[in-house]
């Protein structure tokens, strides 16, 4: 049997993009990202086998695959009534994930195992400064990396079945401004930051039914990576230092199980894809920092979350207009996680609806590029974080631009 | 296969149209601020040292400018621009207390001890300036209700020399030149609080009930003279919580290795049959503020205050007795300036007084609230609302404190008038 290797490395710059609830990223190719994110049913190519590892055992092709973009977020936040306070996030700042696929197929070629590193969960939420909520959050920012072995079986000529252990590594980042003014007016400063490890389960099915129709249906399990030894530094006046000591801090990231199941429809000229995705955030009722070393200022911190379960809606299409040339269009609707009362400018999240577009070229004749556009918004949102009392109205969008190039060993 | 297949693909179509419709993304709406059913060309505040912006054992530059009045004036110029002339005090003004050291520890629950500085008062402070008058600002720190018909008040209160252009006039007189159609009027602390001298406060031992009636009638008559003014009548606050009365504990506290011990302090006060003793202070005795980093030195072989040789002096000690008396004389002070209230709003169509009760804004800080992620409570230096004096407010205290009156007024007039952000001013600065 014929030995298939396939590497996709897919550098991917997207930037904050939202689904599944403002820290659930994904995009995991351009493709997808281009057809509104569907396409859990589609074995296209390896970039498959974190969204749904039973699918990868019927992608047959080899590329070589990698992408960049930018994306521009955009939140705007009002104060709470009465207040004539208005700020934004910083607009220069961005989030770049990375990933990488590989796969290769066994001599028995019901089997095909693969390696994929992918950047499912993710937000930056970077204000000015000097602004009104700039004790609860001057910059934040979570990064999960997921390196995922997989293994995917093809049953028969219509059944596929993976699964994938899921290595997670999260990085945590909370840096905000202290009340405390030193003689020249200048604040306090304090920052956390650390990473925590964990592992989970990602197991896929593939249904291949006729061949204009196959479903997609994935499992991922809930994961809760503990930080252990973050650093915790403060800057404050001289006189407060020893209050205030650089020390070490534990807490944990809580990341959701989730079901994913689409379908998709194939005709000559067109496929159509829609998911519907299902994220378990129950499990995230707070967060709590809890430092090595209590003083008279420092004391460990509770942060109330209350997350509640939060779901995707994902359409897309693709037409092939040439051989080559592909165009494709989609929209995605996903609701935010974050009830009321719990609304942080950590990340302010909201139910948000996003509509992307794309299209692929050929550049050589084994090279291709995918090129995707996604455009997300949201409603206003109203809410007081009643933690720390701070009320507001924010409004949020973001563009993003990715780029993928392939090429087909 | 093929149709139901067709037909699955509408849903979505369906589900988009309706939620891309019903999320669509707008900027912003600008607030509008408005002042509701409250007219006004100009405002005056009446007042203490609460209302000159006494801070920091001092009146100066820097306390005027955030003052509470002052920063009430902000927020109504949003809605109508307004004046709002200060007797300023440039540089120093008074002379100030600042943070010089603070010995915090890195022990849980230790109180930090501070060490002050003081700055020196600029040498013309007090030079009269009421040729810059009338001043919107009628804040006089130590102005007594009983005063306020005293015809000497200049000769005995620098702050009244200084904008007072004849020698004879009383308060009431200054009051009444310049037109306010909106007034706050925040009076009575200094009942309580004898204000002797700088940096020591005393408590005034003489109170008459009456006279405080009259006095504060008759300066209601004169406001209410202007037949379009609208007066908000502050009450006194819980003055007792603040912390120059409770910020040192009535046991000492010896710390070694974060581990404490208490010792008892010793008091020189009057037994209940009113002979002059020494007894070991209680939890109902106030050990006042004054006496922070003088309790426990050696003073020739004794400790000050840990032993009965050395008992704290009376003038840092508001025992029991003082404590029930200055208590009940606030809430005389209270029933008398509400039972004002209601009779003379009863002599027209509509209601000219407005009473805003003080008490809920300064429970609240017992507990402490959080505002913007930003905690304040009633404790000294690290509180938040506390200047160093342990009476008078910071910049952020005073916005609190002006939170109060704006969500008063947005409450009784329909109006809008923006908030203060807590985050805009700052508290105690730290060395």
């Amino acid at each position: 049997m014929k030995k298939y290797f396939l590497i996709l490395l897919g550098l991917y710059v997207p930037l904050i993009s939202f689904s599944n609830g403002g820290i659930e990223l994904s995009l995991f190719s351009h493709r997808q990202a281009s057809m509104g994110f569907a396409g859990i049913a589609i074995a296209h190519r390896s970039s498959i086998m974190y969204q749904n590892p039973g699918a990868l055992a019927f992608v047959y092709q080899n590329h070589i695959q990698f992408g960049s973009g930018v994306i521009a977020p955009f939140t705007q936040f009002r104060a709470e009534t009465p207040n004539l306070y208005r700020e934004e996030m910083n607009a220069d700042a961005f989030y770049s994930p990375i990933y990488a696929y590989g796969s290769w197929r066994t001599k028995n070629p019901n089997f095909t195992f693969g390696v994929s590193l992918t950047n499912p969960f993710g937000y930056l939420s970077s204000w000015p400064e000097e602004w009104k909520g700039r004790f609860i959050v001057q910059e934040s920012s979570i990064r999960v990396y997921h390196l995922q072995p997989t293994i995917s079986y093809r049953i028969n000529e219509q059944w596929g079945i993976g699964v994938g252990v899921t290595g997670s590594l999260g990085s945590y980042l909370l840096r905000r401004a202290l009340p405390v003014s030193g003689k020249d007016a200048t604040e306090g400063n304090s920052e956390l930051s650390g990473r925590g490890f964990n592992a989970g389960l990602n197991v896929g099915i593939y249904y291949r039914p006729s061949s204009s129709v196959s479903f997609g249906f994935s499992y991922k399990s809930a994961m809760k990576l503990d930080i252990n030894d973050g650093t915790a530094s403060f800057t404050v006046p001289a006189s407060l230092q020893e209050a205030y000591p650089t020390t070490s801090f534990r807490t944990s990231l809580r990341l959701p199980q989730n079901i994913t199941f689409g379908f998709a429809y194939y005709r000559p000229t067109f496929t159509l894809a829609m998911d519907l995705s299902l994220s378990d955030w129950r499990q995230f009722e707070s967060q709590e920092i809890i430092y090595e070393t209590e003083t008279s200022l420092i004391e460990n911190e509770v942060f109330s979350r209350q997350f509640t379960s939060s779901f995707s809606v994902r359409m897309g299409g693709e037409y092939i207009l040439t051989e080559k040339i592909a165009l494709r269009a989609g929209w995605y609707y996903n609701s935010s996680p974050i009830q009321d009362g719990f609304l942080s400018p950590e990340f302010p999240d909201a139910d948000v609806v996003g509509l992307s577009g794309g299209i692929q070229i050929p550049l050589a004749s084994k090279l291709s590029m995918d090129l995707s556009y996604v455009y997300e918004f949201s409603g206003e949102r109203t809410d007081i974080l009643l933690d720390a009392s701070f009320g507001g109205t924010y409004v949020s969008s973001s563009n993003s631009i990715g780029i993928g190039i392939n090429y087909t060993l | 296969m093929r149709n139901f297949y067709s037909q699955l693909v509408l849903v979505p179509v369906y589900l988009f149209i309706v939620l891309a419709i019903s999320s669509c993304r707008s900027d912003l709406d600008e607030l509008t601020p408005g002042s509701g059913a409250l007219i006004f060309e100009n405002f005056v505040a009446i007042g203490d040292g609460y209302i000159a912006g006494y801070s920091n054992w001092g009146l100066y530059e820097f306390s005027q400018e955030n003052s509470l009045p002052n920063l009430l004036s902000q927020q109504f110029s949003l809605v109508r621009e307004i004046d709002f002339d200060q007797p300023i005090l440039s540089g120093s003004g008074t002379g100030y207390n600042e943070l010089e050291s603070l010995s915090s520890s890195a022990c849980p629950d230790i109180a930090n001890t501070p060490i002050f500085r003081s700055i020196p008062s600029s040498i013309t402070w007090n030079n009269n300036v009421s040729f810059l008058g009338p001043f919107n600002n009628k804040g006089i720190p130590g102005l007594k209700v009983d005063q306020l018909r005293d015809t000497s008040l200049v000769q005995t209160n620098p702050f009244f020399q200084r904008i007072s252009p004849n020698s004879g006039n009383t308060y009431l007189q200054e009051a009444q030149n310049i037109e306010a159609d909106l007034c706050l009027v925040w009076l009575g602390s200094q009942e309580i609080l004898q204000f002797s001298s700088f940096n020591r406060f005393g408590i005034d031992q003489d109170f008459d009930a009456d006279e405080f009636r009259l006095a504060y009638t008759s300066l209601m008559d004169s406001m209410l003279a202007n037949s379009s003014s609208s007066i908000l009548v502050a009450n006194i606050p819980p003055i007792l919580s603040f912390p120059y009365f409770t910020s040192i504990s009535s046991s000492y506290i010896q710390e070694e290795n974060c581990i404490t011990s208490t010792l008892p302090i010793y008091i020189s006060t009057l037994s209940v049959d009113g002979e002059k003793i020494v007894r070991v202070a209680t939890e109902k005795d106030h050990i006042l503020l004054p006496a922070l980093n003088e309790i426990g030195k050696e003073e020739n072989g004794v400790r000050v205050g840990l032993s009965p040789e050395s008992p704290l002096p009376d003038s840092w000690v508001m025992d029991e007795t003082e404590s029930s008396t200055l208590q009940s004389r606030i809430n005389v002070m209270n029933s008398i300036i509400s039972a004002m209230v209601s009779e003379l709003n009863a002599d027209f169509n509509r209601q000219r007084l407005f009473q805003v009760d003080m008490s809920s804004a300064f429970e609240a800080l017992e507990e402490g609230i959080t505002e913007d992620g930003i905690e304040l409570n009633n404790q000294y230096i690290n509180g938040g609302v506390f200047s160093l004096d342990g009476l008078y407010f910071t910049p952020r205290g005073n916005a609190y404190i002006a939170n109060v009156f704006i969500e008063y007024v947005n409450r009784s007039f329909a109006a809008s008038i923006p908030l203060i952000s807590l985050a805009d001013y700052p508290a105690v600065f730290f060395p």
